[in-house]
Parts: C-alpha cells; sequence; structure tokens
C-alpha cells in the first residue's frame, strides 16, 4: 500500500466523521437544550434545570395528541395489513387482466407527494362530512401506507415455500386451512416488517394529516409542528429527548424481534428503500 | 379487496378534480410571476440538495465501502439512520437552535472571531437546503452504497497491478461504474426535496416559500382552487422529474438497482 494510498484512507475516514457528526449534531443539541434554563434556548445554556418537562407535563397540552397517535397508528396499521396482505395474495399468485396497472395504481401514493395527498382528501372529506374524524385519519394514513405492506408482503409471498402448501392439501386440507397453517405461518417476518414499518410512518406522519386534522383531533406531529410555529421554549426539546429515548428503545426491541423471526434480510433489503420514500421531509 | 384499495385512490384523486376551479384559476396562477418564483425556488432547492448530498454521500458510501465486515460501519450506519428514527418536527427543531443567530453555530463563528455579527441561516434559503440535506443524506448514501457493494474488488486490484493510481483507478474504474447509484439516489433525493413541507415551512420561517408550503398556506387562506393547481403542478414536476432520471438511468448501465423501481415493484 503507498503512502498516497494510506493518506486518501485517512482523508475520507476524516470525512465520514464529520458526516456523521453532522448527522447527530441537531439531535445531541435537542437533548442538551432539553435541560436548558434559558426560555428561548439560549446557546451555550446559563444554566440546567428540568422546568421544560415539568412544563410538558402540566400545560403542554401533548397528552391527548400523542394518545391519538398512537390509536390511530395502530388502527391504521391493522387496515393496511389486513388490506394489504389480501391484495399482495392477488398480485403475487394470480395472473388477472391489469395487474400491472393495479400494482402501479397501489404504489401511486409512493410518489404523490404527501402534500397532494393530504389536500385532495381534505376536499374530499369535506364534501362528504367526514373531515375532522378520526376515522378520516384512519383512512387517510391507510392509503399512506398500503404501498409498503403490499411490496413487502408481495415479495413475502414470492418467497413462500409451496412444498408446505402442497403437503397439507396432501393431508387433507381444505385451501382455507392451508393458507392458515401453512401459508401464513411462513409470512410472519415480512408482516412483523410490515406492520412496524406502518406503525412508524403513521405515527410521524405529519405532510397529509396536517390537512385533515381539525382543532380538537391534532396528532402529536401536527401538534408538535403548530407548537413550534407558535413557540421556541424547550418545551418541545424536552418532549423531542423523550421521543428520542422511546425510539431507541423501540428500535432494539425491534431489532431483536426481527433478528428472532428471521425477517431481517427481507427488512434490510426491501425495508430501507420503502421506508426512505415514505419518510416526511 | 384489491378493489377496494384502488378505489379509495381514486376517491382522493376525484376529491382534487371536484372543486369547480374555472380555467381561470390555472391562468391566473400560471401568469403570475409569484407563482413561477415559487416555482423556481422549489426546483432550485431540489437541485441544489441534490448536489449537496451527491458530494457529501459519495466520499461517506466509498468510505462505509472500505469499512466492510468491520463492527464501525453498522455503527456508523445506526448514527445515519438515526435521524430518521426521530420525527421531522424534532429534526427541525434542532436545526433552528444549531444555526438560529444565538445558535451553536454563530456562537462558535463569533468566539473564534470570524465574524462580527451573527450570520443569518435561519429563515433563509440556506437553513432549509442544510436542513434537508440533512434529512435527505442516507437516500443518497445507500443507493450508491448498494452499487458499490456489488462491485469486484478484483477490478480495482487489476487496476493496481497495471500500474494504475489509486486516484486513477478511482476516476477510471470505480467513479464510472457506480454513477447508476448516483442517479438512483438523485432520483429519490430530488424527488423527496421538491415535495418536502415541514423542513421548508418551519426552517423558512414563512420567508422560503416552495410548492407545498405554499399550498399549506393557500388552504389556511381558504384558497382551495390555488391550493389544488399548486399540488397538480407539484405532482406534474415530481413525475416528470422521475421518468428524466429513470431515462438517464436506462442510459446507463442498466436498471437493475434503480432504488425507485426496487421500492415500488
Amino acid at each position: 500500500m503507498t503512502d498516497r494510498l494510506q493518506l486518501g484512507r485517512g482523508g475520507l475516514y476524516a470525512f465520514l466523521v464529520l458526516a456523521l457528526v453532522f448527522m447527530v449534531l441537531p439531535i445531541a443539541i435537542v437533548v442538551v437544550d432539553s435541560f436548558n434554563s434559558s426560555s428561548f434556548g439560549a446557546w451555550p445554556p446559563p444554566g440546567f434545570s428540568t422546568r421544560w418537562y415539568a412544563n410538558l407535563f402540566h400545560n403542554g397540552g401533548f397528552g391527548p395528541p400523542a394518545v391519538r397517535s398512537v390509536e390511530l397508528a395502530l388502527a391504521a396499521t391493522a387496515c393496511s395489513l389486513a388490506l394489504g396482505t389480501l391484495a399482495a395474495l392477488a398480485i403475487a399468485r394470480f395472473r388477472f387482466p391489469g395487474r400491472r396497472a393495479v400494482q402501479g395504481f397501489v404504489a401511486a401514493p409512493l410518489i404523490v407527494p404527501k402534500v397532494a395527498i393530504g389536500i385532495a382528501a381534505f376536499i374530499l372529506f369535506l364534501k362528504v362530512g367526514l373531515y375532522g374524524s378520526f376515522g378520516s385519519l384512519v383512512l387517510a394514513h391507510t392509503v399512506i401506507t398500503l404501498p409498503f405492506v403490499i411490496t413487502l408482503a408481495v415479495a413475502g409471498f414470492a418467497r413462500v415455500d409451496h412444498m408446505l402448501e402442497e403437503v397439507a392439501t396432501d393431508l387433507g386440507a381444505v385451501p382455507r386451512q392451508m393458507f392458515l397453517r401453512a401459508t401464513l405461518p411462513q409470512m410472519r417476518g415480512p408482516m412483523i416488517a410490515a406492520a412496524v414499518f406502518s406503525f412508524i410512518i403513521s405515527f410521524d406522519e405529519l405532510d397529509a394529516s396536517i390537512f385533515l386534522v381539525g382543532q380538537h383531533t391534532n396528532t402529536l406531529p401536527t401538534a408538535m409542528f403548530i407548537y413550534m410555529e407558535k413557540y421556541q421554549d424547550p418545551t418541545l426539546a424536552a418532549l423531542s429527548t423523550l421521543l428520542i429515548g422511546a425510539s431507541l428503545v423501540a428500535a432494539v426491541a425491534i431489532a431483536f424481534l426481527i433478528a428472532r423471526v428471521g425477517g431481517i434480510r427481507l427488512f434490510a433489503e426491501r425495508g430501507g428503500a420503502a421506508a426512505a420514500l415514505e419518510e416526511g421531509v | 379487496m384489491v378493489i377496494l384499495a384502488v378505489y379509495s385512490f381514486r376517491a382522493f384523486e376525484n376529491g382534487r378534480l371536484e372543486p369547480g376551479h374555472t380555467l381561470s384559476t390555472w391562468s391566473d396562477l400560471l401568469g403570475s410571476s409569484y407563482f413561477w418564483s415559487v416555482v423556481e425556488r422549489t426546483m432550485k432547492l431540489g437541485a441544489v440538495t441534490v448536489a449537496v448530498t451527491a458530494v457529501i454521500g459519495y466520499p461517506v458510501a466509498l468510505a462505509l465501502y472500505r469499512l466492510r465486515g468491520s463492527v464501525l460501519r453498522y455503527f456508523a450506519y445506526f448514527l445515519i439512520f438515526s435521524p430518521l428514527l426521530t420525527s421531522v418536527v424534532v429534526r427541525s427543531y434542532g436545526w433552528a437552535l444549531v444555526l438560529g443567530d444565538g445558535g451553536f453555530v454563530n456562537n462558535l463563528l463569533i468566539r473564534w472571531h470570524l465574524v462580527d455579527r451573527p450570520v443569518r441561516i435561519l429563515y433563509e434559503f440556506s437553513g432549509v437546503t442544510i436542513g434537508l440535506v440533512h434529512i435527505l443524506l442516507p437516500f443518497m448514501i445507500f443507493p450508491i452504497l448498494a452499487v458499490l457493494d456489488q462491485l469486484d474488488p478484483m477490478l480495482e486490484q487489476s487496476a493496481a497491478d497495471l500500474g494504475a493510481t489509486s486516484w486513477t483507478t478511482f476516476r477510471r474504474v470505480t467513479l464510472p461504474l457506480t454513477v447508476q447509484g448516483v442517479i438512483a439516489g438523485s432520483q429519490l433525493v430530488f424527488a423527496l426535496a421538491i415535495s418536502a413541507f415541514a423542513t421548508p415551512t418551519l426552517l423558512g420561517g414563512g420567508r422560503v416559500q416552495v410548492l407545498a408550503s405554499q399550498i399549506y398556506s393557500d388552504v389556511g387562506g381558504l384558497d382551495w382552487p390555488s391550493a389544488a393547481v399548486s399540488s397538480y403542478v407539484l405532482l406534474a414536476l415530481a413525475l416528470v422529474a422521475i421518468a428524466l432520471f429513470s431515462m438517464l438511468l436506462r442510459a446507463q448501465t442498466g436498471t437493475r438497482n434503480a432504488s425507485w423501481e426496487y421500492a415500488g415493484e
């Protein structure tokens, strides 16, 4: 190895470290700032206190939106798992006219900007009188998470071992039994991955939801968004720190779960790219 | 069930079509220079974000590639992906603290006597760009890394054996073979950057209007027809951009690693 190559590698690694600092900096600052005693996030912090955590719990008003977000994410995940798995089964197993078109149509919400989905849904719900309802949010989030569940489920069905299905049939299983006892258990990995992603996407969804929530039906992201537009105090940092902590715990738990079920490769291969598309920016 | 899923999209599209916007909204908006300045800013934001993420993302992907087989690589993965685990509002709030007039960066600049007065970054185009680069960098890094990982290490070895310097090897062998990763990454980053809503709104503070934030303020001002026209323009821009990048990708060595198709398939 030549000296120049060494130098090149050293430079490359130094650059990597800088990039990593860049990635982590704003998040680290948020955590530090949540303990800032100054009310406008002065830097460096003149002192430290936990008053923003107290403020968060006493008059932040984030409690109901947080509960609503969890309920919404659970409901949307359940709907898109049920719909998505069946749709994926149809796409993966049957050859029907217009199959490609359906596949393209189902993937459409991946390409259409979330803001456009939001305003379209807003006008639609207003017309049919659903605006501001919990059901309308579930419906919108189902549409947003569906392509993604279908992507993972189609990939999963493609890997299902048909031998097991045939064996089940030979042993006298009716088609429904065969599906439930021989096919679905093999889908456990992809289904868990799909559920996890659709929960995360729904829980973090802002761009479309902001058009759909009424004053009293804020989700956690929309409540935070509106709060940040109005105030800049570290209450938001305190809440963010708690959320960062929660997502770290969840990430570790999910990693373990997926590693145990063995869906990790699928998760990494397909999930990464698709999750990317859904991430709010 | 498929039909039900399909219909839910249908209904949404129709909902956008229905409000009786006559041709006048289209002609008014498309004839206004303000509207075009917003479109231009949106495109510029997309282009600058793509350029910056490519310039930062390529060396990072290369460094990660060289780290293959090392635990460090997974640690780096984690740090790069960590922003994705946090809400976009949290990330924007973090950048507001870092870039604000009394924030972290200005504090350092003043302490080191590089500037006398705080540099305005927050609520400017530059602040929005920094926020978007931060969020979209992983989407540039991973397609490039995916292509690099498929590269035959023998190729670089042979180039070196044939007497090429490391720089020549990179320029003549590695880079041309991984251009499709850059194109795939650019496609993702551009499409996401022009439709970004939260980052330009929060870090632009109303002073950096792009199409998505314009749509939001139009709806706030009850000007639905304008919002609808703007969403169509945004959708059209996204589709054209995606199609152009796909063509570029096809013109390259093939669509094998097109992350867009990968995700959509």
